[in-house]
């Protein structure tokens, strides 16, 4: 039905004639508000939010194929209605004039910036070439793709193009925020994903560093996990403590705030757990029954050391006081508080900020919750259910394919070495450049901007400039796309399908749809397109890994996959969830849908799937390494040691290690804090003039990057808010303006992380500082991994 | 009739400002300019305020979301010399933007500063122009604007109760920043109805209001527990 402006006058003239009589005013004007009604004017959408990886599920207002307005999904079990500032600001990422519309190809030196705009058909059949080539000639192990750690449609598609080209180089995470805290709760449980807390009906919280409310994974389940925690009236009001060097906002929300140096929140955790052992305030039943490596092994023959004895032995709370900066009365107050009240949890740095704690601090931290027993039950870690999203054989590999596969990822780092070895893109750049294990021909950039997001940029950029084909998959000319030489630029998520597997903090699966909601261009079209039509370009083996005519089509073969799980429903209010959880604790299948037709109607209706169904205590499926018990010994890290005596158990166990960049000295005498910007952390666009202004306003900062420093350090150097300073590392220089704030240690300065893109549109380029440039990265030493938060500074008027 | 106020949850707010870019997207507010934000010049009908308390180690940071409070005696009306801000029956605190001459009385005289003055021509780079909200007008240089409690939205809701031949539900009507929460901190509605939610928590004791002591009488309360 088409509206000339002169119809939609007339008739909206007609409707206020007779509603002043008293008539009822016809549909026309105001029908989209009321929900699901179809019409021609205006319709809601339920789909997905991709603007971060939270997951969360937006109801999307839409007139005339134009998108007017994003709510969130009532009915979404993440956000219910509740989002992000990215989420409402998705319009401005959608409709932006700097978003590339058209495939780019290079016209000139590298890193030059001057492109050519080629067709999409044509920059398929030129990246198809030549992966074609490759696989005929030095082998398709050459062909790497970095991704952003997404567990979407992108991600499933590319899994199996990869394992039936031949590559084994799928890498997650180029953002610091992608680098979560899996390698810990591997070592003591061999668990091989992410967990959750269940913060909302926890009773005492307590936070090493974890800046949960500026820059969580899931922004928006924070919020509403927070609300829950703090409860509507006073008894119902828990406790929650924020450790960190700064008072972030998540300090500034906590009921208490204790700043503790940098990189010492391990320590600070050992320290809790010395008064908790010796003065016996432990779940004596969970440690005995479900822990391992608490008591000394071999009972302590040949100098064995266990749990207990090494922090009743290294971690008295003088010593912890000294190492962290906080008081010896605060530790054993917070040792008693912690054990007071169950469930009780203690969590590290989660989800999206930059990395700051060793494995071993995150192991530390972790073994508080084993303490008091909060592990897998209501109020503790909850371990993140799987769901299947495609039940597809696994691509049967060629010749070329099975060569290629069984060469060694080029991201990990060497296990000899490094006992967790995980995915430590920091030293992805150092590898390439240095052809190791082997050169990188053709490197896609699906996802993250790593040049912006590693802490040694110019050796980024380097990396790319190195490899023969950079190929960027990204919607903006941002740092790492200006070093591209093929740029197919993605689609609008608001314009392409997609499915996306995510978890709520009590562990639940919850699979979101996404569809177009206004139509992608033919020049930009979305990501699981491009593989699509490079596998069919490609042809066998490839082509027949992935059967999909279009990604609708493999949305659809996941909606299929889940109807024949047998588990959960399409999103619903929270008493079909109550409904649904009753019978599958009753063994009872949920009422699926007739058919899988009406089942994928409902699917991506609702705006998606999830399984509200948590088991507490499956203790087989969280303890998953060989002792199948909690390791505060771990198992996994003594398969590499092969612990004979004293020092092979420390490795073995949480411990704290001094930075290996020294104490700070005259040279350098602070200590660099580099903090994700609330707002911006974790955001894919950035480009998007309301988030750029809300950033900086929590410290009253516009537009441009600052060092907070302590008043106290400052008027030793004699500097005034607002003046010019540099701060200098051994890496770099950076001159800023200088905000003075009593929230950060006297020997510390802060810098935020968000500004100072050099592209990706008129309002992030050149705008800040980007505080990567100074951070002198730390290897951790169980996964070979960056750490950001080591560096010494120097500080100087100017 | 009704007595439109909010209640704003200090305890659960996370300052995560989803109900800031909420409402620049519902009330099409201009994409802010870096060197006029810079200036502080940017529009933002509902505002983080921040105020830092205490010297290291015993700092706290206080932060407030702060719309218009739409006061039952407010201060801005009174001055303006055109009459395009008004009060309406229902209580809104409303900004006729057509009628302003841009004299800027009201943002003076306003205590809460919650009246923005656009100083520059607001622009929309080609394609931004599509997501703008039919519902809502845009401001030209020179004229002053306010949170309407986003009152398209009553219109419309209280057309289809109309239509519908019924009177408007509670929640029918909610301002774009309340929907947007994710920390459910604000809570909206009739503060004159005994039984609605945002009535019953204006009466908890953790209430308060902005500059209490000038006699502005706002419809924005704010819940925290006193330490």
């Amino acid at each position: 039905m088409e509206f000339t402006r002169r119809e939609f006058l007339i008739a909206g003239g007609v409707s206020g004639a007779l509603a002043a009589q008293g008539w009822a005013v016809p549909q026309v004007i105001y029908a989209g508000a009321r929900e699901g009604q179809a019409d021609p004017l205006e319709r809601t959408v339920m789909t997905l939010c991709r603007q971060c990886s939270g997951g969360c599920g937006l109801k999307v207002r839409v007139i005339r194929d134009c998108v007017v307005g994003i709510a969130g999904n009532p009915i979404h079990p993440i956000n219910r209605g509740g989002v992000c500032p990215g989420a409402p600001a998705a319009v401005q990422s959608l409709y932006n004039p700097d978003r590339l519309t058209q495939p780019l190809v290079l016209a000139g030196p590298k890193g030059a910036g001057r492109y050519q705009p080629v067709s999409w058909t044509e920059a398929v059949r030129q990246l198809a070439a030549r992966l074609r080539d490759l696989r005929r000639t030095t082998g398709p192990h050459g062909l790497a793709v970095i991704t952003r750690g997404d567990r979407g449609l992108k991600r499933l598609l590319l899994e199996r193009f990869l394992q039936a080209y031949g590559s084994n180089n799928l890498i997650d995470g180029a953002a610091p925020d992608a680098h979560q805290a899996y390698p810990a709760i591997r070592a003591v449980q061999g668990f091989p994903r992410a967990v959750g807390y269940d913060l909302a009906q926890t009773r005492y919280v307590l936070s090493f560093g974890s800046q949960w409310l500026d820059a969580h994974w899931s922004p928006a389940q924070a919020g509403a996990t927070f609300a829950a925690l703090r409860g509507r009236d006073q008894d119902d009001r828990r406790r929650f403590v924020h450790v960190e060097p700064r008072l972030s906002l998540t300090a500034a929300k906590a009921d208490e705030w204790i700043p503790a140096r940098p990189g010492t929140e391990g320590a600070l955790a050992l320290g809790l757990a010395h008064v908790i052992v010796r003065e016996g305030l432990y779940d004596r039943a969970f440690v005995e029954r479900m822990t391992d490596g608490f008591e000394d092994p071999d009972g302590g023959r040949g100098g064995r050391i266990g749990f207990r004895r090494l922090v009743l032995r290294d971690y008295a709370p003088s010593r912890v006081s000294r190492i962290t900066g906080v008081e010896e009365g605060t530790i054993f107050r917070l040792a008693r508080e912690f054990t007071a009240q169950r469930p009780a949890l203690a969590i590290g740095y989660d989800g999206a900020s930059v990395s700051t704690q060793r494995t071993y601090d995150r192991m530390a931290i972790h073994a508080l919750n084993a303490l008091v027993g909060s592990i897998d039950v209501a109020g503790g870690v909850t371990h993140f259910r799987d769901i299947e999203l495609l039940n597809l054989p696994v691509p049967e590999p060629d010749g070329p394919a099975e060569a290629g596969l069984s060469k060694p990822r080029i991201d990990v780092a060497d296990p000899s070495v490094y006992p967790l070895a995980d995915c430590p893109t920091g030293m992805l750049a150092e590898r390439i450049l240095a052809d190791l294990p082997y050169p990188i021909e053709v490197l896609v950039l699906a996802g993250g901007n790593p040049v912006f997001d590693s802490p040694h940029p110019q050796r980024v950029q380097q990396a790319l400039g190195k490899v023969p084909l950079v190929v960027s998959l990204s919607s903006w000319m941002d740092d790492s796309a200006r070093w591209a030489d093929l740029i197919i630029p993605d689609a609008h998520s608001l314009s392409s399908w997609d499915v996306d597997l995510s978890h709520t903090l009590t562990g639940r699966p919850v699979v979101t749809t996404a569809r177009p909601v206004v139509p992608a261009s033919a020049e930009a079209r979305g990501s699981a397109e491009l593989i699509l039509e490079l596998a069919r370009e490609l042809g066998d083996p490839v082509s027949r890994a992935l059967p999909f005519p279009t990604a609708q089509a493999a949305v659809r073969a996941v909606c299929d996959t889940l109807a024949a799980s047998g588990r959960g429903g399409a999103f619903g209010p929270l008493e079909q969830e109550g409904w649904i959880r009753l019978l599958e604790r009753g063994g009872w299948r949920p009422p699926a849908a007739r058919s899988q037709d009406e089942f994928y109607t409902k699917v991506i209706a609702a705006g998606g799937w999830s399984d509200p169904i948590y088991y507490d205590r499956e203790w087989d499926r969280v303890f998953r390494s060989p002792p199948r018990r909690f390791a505060f010994h771990s198992a996994l890290i003594a398969q590499h040691v092969k612990p004979r005596n004293e020092a092979d158990d420390v490795r073995c166990l949480p411990h704290y290690q001094a930075h290996e960049s020294g104490e700070p000295n005259e040279a350098f005498p602070y200590r660099l804090y580099v903090y994700p910007l609330a707002v911006l952390a974790g955001m894919k666009d950035v480009n998007i003039p309301w988030l750029m202004d809300a950033s900086g306003r929590l410290m009253r900062q516009r537009w441009n990057t600052w060092v907070e420093i302590n008043p106290r350090t400052a008027h030793k150097l004699d500097i005034a808010d607002g003046d010019v300073v540099t701060v200098a590392s051994s890496r770099g220089t950076l001159r800023l303006h200088a905000k003075l704030f009593e929230g950060i240690m006297p020997e510390v300065l802060a810098i935020p992380y968000g500004f100072g893109h050099e592209g990706g549109g008129r309002w992030c380029e050149k705008i800040g500082q980007n505080p990567a440039t100074l951070v002198d990265v730390e290897i951790d030493p169980l996964t070979g991994g960056p750490l950001w938060n080591s560096t010494r500074v120097a500080l100087r008027k100017t | 009739m009704a007595r439109w106020g909010m209640v704003i949850d200090l305890d659960c707010c996370t300052a995560c400002q989803a109900c800031v870019v909420a409402c620049q997207a519902e009330n099409n507010q201009p994409p802010p300019q870096a060197g006029q934000a810079q200036m502080g010049r940017s529009i933002a009908w509902m505002e983080l305020v921040t105020y830092h308390e205490g010297q290291y180690p015993n700092v706290k940071l206080r932060i407030l979301p702060r719309p218009c409070m739409h006061c039952d005696e407010p201060p801005c009306v009174k001055v303006c010399p055109v009459g395009a801000t008004y009060k309406s029956e229902e209580g809104i605190v409303g900004q006729i933007f057509g009628r302003c001459i841009g004299c800027r009385y009201c943002t003076t005289a306003c205590p809460y500063t919650v009246r923005y003055f656009n100083w520059y021509e607001p622009v929309w780079p080609e394609p931004m122009q599509k997501g703008l909200n039919p519902d809502v007008s845009i401001r030209p240089k020179g004229v002053v604007e306010k949170c309407t409690l986003c009152h398209h939205r009553l219109i419309k809701a209280n057309d289809l109760a109309r239509y519908e031949n019924r009177p408007l539900r509670p929640g029918e009507y909610v301002p774009a920043c309340v929907e947007s929460c994710p920390a459910s901190a604000m809570v909206f509605g009739d503060l004159d109805d005994p039984e609605s939610e945002v009535s019953q928590l204006a009466h908890s004791r953790r209430a308060f209001h902005l500059l209490e002591d000038l006699g502005t009488e706002p419809k924005v309360i704010y819940l925290q527990e006193k330490e």
